[in-house]
């Protein structure tokens, strides 16, 4: 039991993949087997691209 | 079990769960950011295996050490979403207030909001002038 429990909770989790168009294509598809958060269901999330561009460009713009 | 690790390890955790709130209210077009959700679930999973040690549903060979350092892990994935959460936030709020001010002269900003000048000043190496272009230090 103990080494059971030891071999699964001290395994470090996946490395998080990078958040694509597709993989928010994806999950729009799949929506009807997630409970969780409504933006995400809805695909209201950045993926990494978006948020990049979106830091690129406001940093770029001079404050007034 | 260091109650100081776990104490900063859950007040950073209030921080950043606030700070996610706030970014989340006002982010435009109610866009999500999943980066900082990423280091909250590690941050969790740290959190978890100090549980299961303190309560004894694992026995780790040098219990101490271990708490100590998945304590000291949790922190830094919540640093770590922290951070990142603080970039949003920093990028909706500086967009938020060039929208604002758009159209408006900086003498009409200066003479609406003073404060927001000396404040400015006061940051270290803050330029006498905000503008893109040089115009001397009278354009606020």
């Amino acid at each position: 039991m103990q080494s059971s429990i030891r071999s699964v909770i001290d395994v470090p989790l996946p490395t998080p993949k990078k958040v694509t168009a597709k993989s928010k294509k994806f999950t729009i598809k799949e929506s009807h087997r997630f409970r969780g958060s409504v933006r995400i269901t809805c695909g209201k999330f950045y993926t990494d691209e978006e948020f990049e561009s979106r830091r690129k460009r406001i940093l770029s713009t001079p404050l007034p | 079990m260091n109650k100081e690790l776990q104490r900063k390890a859950v007040e950073l955790y209030i921080r950043v769960k606030g700070m996610y709130i706030l970014a989340e209210e006002t982010t435009p077009g109610f866009m999500d950011f999943l980066q900082p959700v990423f280091e909250i679930n590690r941050g969790f999973d740290h959190m978890s295996r100090v549980i299961a040690a303190e309560t004894g549903l694992t026995v780790p060979d040098d219990p101490e050490t271990y708490i100590n350092e998945n304590l000291k892990k949790a922190t830094g994935h919540f640093y770590r979403a922290y951070f990142d959460i603080t970039d949003w936030l920093s990028m909706n709020l500086r967009e938020s207030v060039t929208e604002e001010f758009n159209g408006f002269s900086h003498t009409c900003i200066a003479e609406v909001a003073p404060e927001a000048r000396k404040q400015f000043k006061s940051e270290e190496g803050a330029p006498d002038c905000y503008c893109s272009s040089s115009c001397g230090s009278t354009c606020w």
